[in-house]
């Protein structure tokens, strides 16, 4: 049994030792495949080929062996030569091609710079697919030839500052226009007489440098060969220099560059630190690894270029609903900006390896795109308000961009205005706060824009041309009744909106250049806004028939003698003032006080007397008992011509100044020429001619006076309160010393504004009038951060009835804007004054379907200046409620 | 024929033939000291003097070694480790824990280091198959009954290999550091931080941080090399030396008979190539 199983199994043995000799050799020759894989390489067979074609042309063999460029400092190690022999440090053959053949010039050492840097693909691979990454799980393909140049974007692209694509067009015209390329090459092309510009932005760019030079070449470049360009115009320099700034040897990635300015890419996307975020920073965004690119609604092939250029096109195909309105560029501009956002990455090398300007760029936060106004507003406001600012429907975001630079809005916001609504935005829209991120602008590049925005404005007329003519009376009614009447009243006598001009005391203070000055600049926040778009016949027309109403000063002769104070009789109206009717003289003090008239307080002996002024009105008997007297004359029909004594009605419209309304004179009320020679009264205190006073002072004794004797109607800081904003940057720019001095002495006849002079109540001398001018110019040229104005006095309820009526079919029924914009965002309402909303409401603005809404010389009115400041004060009782 | 040591020499031939001459000196029988495995008592020599076989039994059943009783998993595991042992060491010589070079050492031994793509491979798809034929091996002893006493202790040091075997599997998986480990790693590691009361300090302690960085992958790598490997081989030693102690391959008691199969140098061969017929032999 035993025997016959040893045999048995020695059988099975000998038979199963077989077996496994079989599966061994199988083994081994599996064993054999790993090594023979690596003989039979695709780059053996090309060094192979190479040695063969080499010898045929009379060469060097080389030797056959893996070749690598290995820079382990910058963490590169590219095998690449192993195939593209000629690039290492092997002779290329004649006509090789990109194996064999020599690499084209380029900046850069390629033997040291090595080629994954530029070209990307796998540089540790050693087979071709692996190589040039068209493999799974390699995020980083080769780049495709065309868009090459997105590589000198990831190390150099933040330097250069890139232009609008036109600005830089009209560059390389004037480089070629003005013969440049004569003597300088630029990409390959000109002549060699001075030095290659093509990389002239790559190592920095001084501006300032460069404008020395083109003027006088050999003031900075000793022995310069250069001829002076000292003729070109500045703008034409501007333009070069801005074209110079973007050869950094990579034209078509400044060009894509340029289009991400000119169409305003950054208004949504944030690049680099700096854009918009209503859509996904585009940092670095060609990082994105490949698995997390969406291709399912991609047609073509499945490339980031290809992904790129469906975006670009038909963005919605990719995200449904997006935001981004589809661009249809034209495939050479497609091309150059998908090189652009291609380059959007950070760098692969190390910070140490990195170019010194990049990296100096990157930590000064330094802009990449030119400083001038039309390049800002390109790159961040043109995306949604349009080229030229004119505004647009955005069918992705399904509003109206306002036209921002509609010639209306320009006349009626102000500087503050524009500037608050950049820096914050408005919520709830799509305009971010631009200032309040540091991905938005500068206080600096705001300033620009604005200038900008301005630029769109015709040019205002000189004076000069004004007043040189002669004014046609008839143009100028007719302009006012059509454009100023609907706030000035037809007859210009005022009207809640906007004060009389047929005022005596206004028309002898205002001068020829305040009344030209403040038609073309207006009145930044409030409802007199800028009209730059009269020529000099229309204004001079309007100047000329506001100065036909000037009163002619009463004879001379009656004044002879300011000091002492004249008797009353002497200086009383020779006419009887129409009576006031009872209920205006009730409601309104500030009526009761022009029928009585500064007039009278000017000549009144008592007056005088109580020149101390209100406080002084409080502790004086006499004054005390005498403030009974106007409550009497608002009562007693027959009061106006008793009513001696206006300062305490005046005090009392101060006093009272919260309630109420301080309404401008009815027509009825137009108060008449002051009976004295306003002339003298001024000059006899400031001692020269009003034109020639220049205010002296200080404006700490300035600021004491203006507290006790103006802050009461016009505000603390002098922006305005029951009376006008008087520290108003425009008014002051507007007005002369003297036109101030005057004012302040004389007061407005008809207005609560009272003559502080030698025949008013103050009896203010010119020290103190020095000071006082001297604070409020100190005051005025105080920035701002929000649009400063004065309040309407308005009846909300009876807003609401006038807006439900008007106002609610584009702009909704609480404001929230249809077609119209929203009028209940707290930005918007911060910052707009009332004076803009006014002034919005009685012009209109043309070119939307906002119309005019004041009376005028149109021939209708729609509303009727107390009806605005109704439905100003309805739109503000959003501003309290969140 | 051949003499043992303890055995006086036959009188010599005069004519020796080459084999004679190798074997028959002094020197052989010095490392040697047995005979050629032709009688019962060499084949047990063999065994008992030979390190290497000596974890083989003198006598195994027939019916233990033939293949459908343990489909050789346990034996195919330990295999597969020492696969691993000799392909990582190798691998070893090509590579270093730090960041970023453990993932450029993987393209290197992928594109230039010469069978480095076969020693991957190799060390990649042993791995692999030691963690299915280890749980393989487990689910075999279960059906089988084998943990019964008493080998209750040796089932339980095989989970413990299972578990080893897991550790190392997962330890390694975070070595080529490129996204796949790098986000496998993350993953387990918020696994083991869902732990209650001690979850962030394990997590703490397997990252030598708060996220997954060099320091990772330096203790994942000592972890992998080091110290997983070399509790596993003691504890496998002695997994296998109770199975021995036991009695070898679990047999059911009615299965049991009393044949025996005489051990020696080819019983390892036997239990490879003879055993798929050891039944056929039984059935005769």
């Amino acid at each position: 049994m035993a025997e016959h199983v040893e045999t048995q199994l020695a059988r099975q043995l000998h038979r199963n030792l077989r077996i496994l000799a079989v599966l061994s050799v199988v083994f081994v020759g599996a064993l054999a495949y790993a090594p023979m894989k690596s003989t039979y390489s695709e780059w053996r067979s090309v060094q192979e080929d190479y040695n063969t074609r080499a010898e045929a042309v009379g060469m060097a063999p080389m030797a056959i062996e893996l070749k690598q460029i290995w820079k382990p400092e910058i963490g590169l190690t590219d095998r690449c030569p192993s195939c593209h022999v000629a690039m290492g440090d092997i002779a290329p053959l004649p006509e090789g091609g990109p194996l064999y053949g020599k690499h084209p010039e380029v900046h850069h050492d390629v033997g040291r710079m090595g080629c994954t840097l530029c070209h990307r693909g796998q540089g540790r691979a050693t087979s071709v697919a692996d190589a040039h990454g068209d493999v799974q799980h390699w995020e980083d393909p080769m780049l495709p030839k065309a868009h090459l140049q997105a590589s000198c974007g990831s190390c150099h692209g933040k330097t250069a500052k890139v232009a609008t694509l036109s600005h830089l067009e009209r560059g390389a015209y004037l480089f070629q226009e003005h013969g440049c390329q004569a003597c300088h090459t630029v990409d390959g092309e000109g002549g060699s007489v001075g030095p290659d510009l093509s990389g002239v932005a790559l190592k920095g760019y001084d501006r300032a440098w460069h404008i020395r030079h083109l003027k006088s070449p050999t003031a900075v470049v000793e022995g310069s060969k250069m001829m002076s360009f000292g003729h070109i115009s500045d703008a034409d320099i501007d333009s070069l220099l801005t074209y110079l700034d973007t050869l950094v040897g990579a034209r078509k990635l400044m060009q894509g560059k340029a289009i991400v300015a000119e169409q305003g890419c950054r208004g949504c996307h944030e690049i680099g630190g700096v854009g918009g975020d209503v859509g996904p920073s585009l940092t670095n965004f060609t990082r994105l690894p490949a698995s997390e690119i969406d291709y399912k609604n991609i047609e073509g092939p499945r490339t980031r270029e290809n992904w790129l250029h469906n975006k670009l096109n038909n963005p919605a195909s990719l995200i449904t609903p997006s935001k981004m309105p589809p661009f249809h560029l034209p495939p050479e501009d497609e091309e150059a900006l998908i090189t652009f956002l291609m380059s959007l990455r950070d760098s692969d090398l190390p910070l140490e390896a990195m170019p010194e300007e990049t990296l100096v760029a990157q930590l000064d936060h330094r802009r990449d795109f030119a400083p001038d106004g039309d390049t800002l507003f390109s790159t961040f406001c043109s995306a949604c308000h349009g080229d030229q600012g004119e505004g647009q429907y955005m069918d992705t975001l399904a509003m109206r961009a306002p036209g921002v630079m509609n010639l209306d809005t320009l006349a009626v916001a102000s500087d503050e205005f524009f500037a608050y609504t950049i820096k914050q935005g408005r919520s709830n829209r799509s305009m971010p706060g631009w200032g309040v991120t540091d991905k938005g602008l500068t206080d600096d590049e705001i300033a620009v824009l604005l200038a900008h925005l301005r630029s769109a404005r015709p040019t205002v007329p000189l004076y000069s041309q004004v007043a040189s003519h002669t004014p046609d009376l008839r143009l100028g009614e007719s302009i006012f009744r059509s454009d100023c009447g609907g706030c000035h009243g037809l007859d210009g006598t005022g009207t809640v909106i906007a004060p009389s001009l047929m005022n005596p005391e206004f028309l002898f203070v205002a001068d020829d250049v305040f009344l030209y000055e403040t038609i073309t600049r207006g009145r930044r926040n409030t409802a007199m806004p800028s009209h730059a778009d009269y020529d000099s016949r229309a204004l001079a027309g309007i100047i000329g028939w506001l100065r036909s109403h000037e009163a002619t000063p009463v004879a001379a002769g009656v004044l002879h003698d300011l000091e002492p104070i004249r008797p009353l009789e002497a200086v009383l109206p020779t006419e009887p003032v129409a009576p006031v009717e009872l209920d205006t003289a009730l409601t309104d003090p500030g009526a009761a006080e022009r029928v009585a008239g500064p007039n009278a307080a000017a000549v009144d002996p008592d007056a005088a007397e109580r020149v101390a002024g209100p406080n002084a009105a409080a502790v004086d008997p006499d004054a005390t008992e005498r403030s009974a007297e106007p409550n009497a004359a608002a009562v007693d029909p027959g009061a106006p011509e008793r009513s001696a004594v206006p300062d305490a009605v005046a005090l009392e419209a101060e006093g009272a100044a919260a309630a109420p309304v301080l309404v401008a004179a009815p027509a009825a009320l137009f108060a008449p020429a002051p009976p004295y020679d306003m002339e003298r009264v001024v000059t006899s205190v400031l001692g020269v001619e009003i034109q020639d006073y220049q205010a002296n002072g200080s404006a700490v004794y300035g600021a004491v006076l203006y507290g006790s004797l103006c802050a009461g109607c016009h505000g603390e800081t002098g922006a305005g309160g029951v009376g006008p904003g008087i520290t108003n940057p425009d008014f002051l720019a507007s007005a002369s010393d003297g036109l101030l001095a005057a004012t302040i002495l004389l007061g407005r006849g008809g207005r609560p504004m009272r003559p502080f002079g030698p025949a008013g109540i103050a009896h203010i001398d010119e020290r103190e009038l020095g000071d006082l001018i001297v604070f409020l110019r100190e005051q005025g040229a105080k920035p701002s951060e929000t649009p400063q104005g004065r309040h309407v006095q308005g009846d909300a309820e009876a807003g609401q009835r006038s807006f439900g009526a008007l106002c609610v079919q584009c702009h909704g029924d609480s404001g929230q804007g249809l077609l119209g914009p929203a009028l209940n965002n707290p930005q918007f309402l911060t910052a707009a004054t009332d004076g803009f909303l006014q002034a919005t409401i009685a012009r209109g603005r043309r070119g939307t379907a906002m119309r005019a809404w004041a009376g005028g010389g149109y021939g209708f009115a729609e509303l009727e200046p107390q009806e605005i400041n109704d439905i100003i004060a309805y739109i503000r009782s959003w501003q309290t409620q969140p | 024929m051949h003499p043992n040591r303890d055995e006086p020499n036959p009188p010599t031939s005069p004519k020796k033939g080459l084999v004679e001459v190798l074997t028959d000196n002094r020197v052989t029988r010095s490392v040697i000291r047995h005979g050629y495995p032709d009688t019962n008592r060499n084949r047990a020599l063999v065994v008992f003097s030979n390190f290497f076989l000596h974890i083989h039994p003198v006598k195994a059943r027939v019916r233990a070694i033939a293949f459908p009783r343990t489909f050789y998993l346990g034996g195919l595991s330990a295999v597969m480790f020492f696969i691993l042992v000799v392909t990582g060491l190798l691998l070893m010589f090509y590579y270093h824990p730090s960041s970023p070079r453990a993932y450029e050492d993987m393209k290197d031994l992928r594109f230039v280091v010469s069978a480095g793509v076969f020693l991957r491979n190799l060390h990649r798809w042993s791995a692999h198959a030691m963690v299915a034929l280890v749980f393989l091996h487990m689910v075999r002893v279960f059906y089988a009954g084998a943990y019964r006493p008493p080998r209750e202790f040796n089932w339980v040091l095989g989970v413990v290999l299972f578990l080893l075997t897991v550790l190392l599997s997962y330890t390694g998986y975070l070595l080529p550091w490129d996204q796949l480990a790098y986000w496998a790693v993350t993953v387990g590691t918020r696994m083991a931080q869902a732990t209650p009361v001690i979850g962030d300090e394990i997590s703490f302690l397997m990252l030598g941080g708060h996220s997954v960085d060099s320091n990772t992958l330096v203790r994942f790598f000592v972890l992998h090399c080091v110290l997983l490997p070399t509790v596993l081989t003691v504890v496998l030693a002695v997994h296998i030396w109770r199975v021995r102690k036991d009695g070898g391959i679990y047999i059911p008691p009615d299965e049991r008979d009393e044949t025996l199969r005489p051990g020696g140098e080819d019983t390892v061969s036997n239990e490879v190539v003879v055993a798929p017929n050891a039944e056929d032999e039984e059935l005769q």
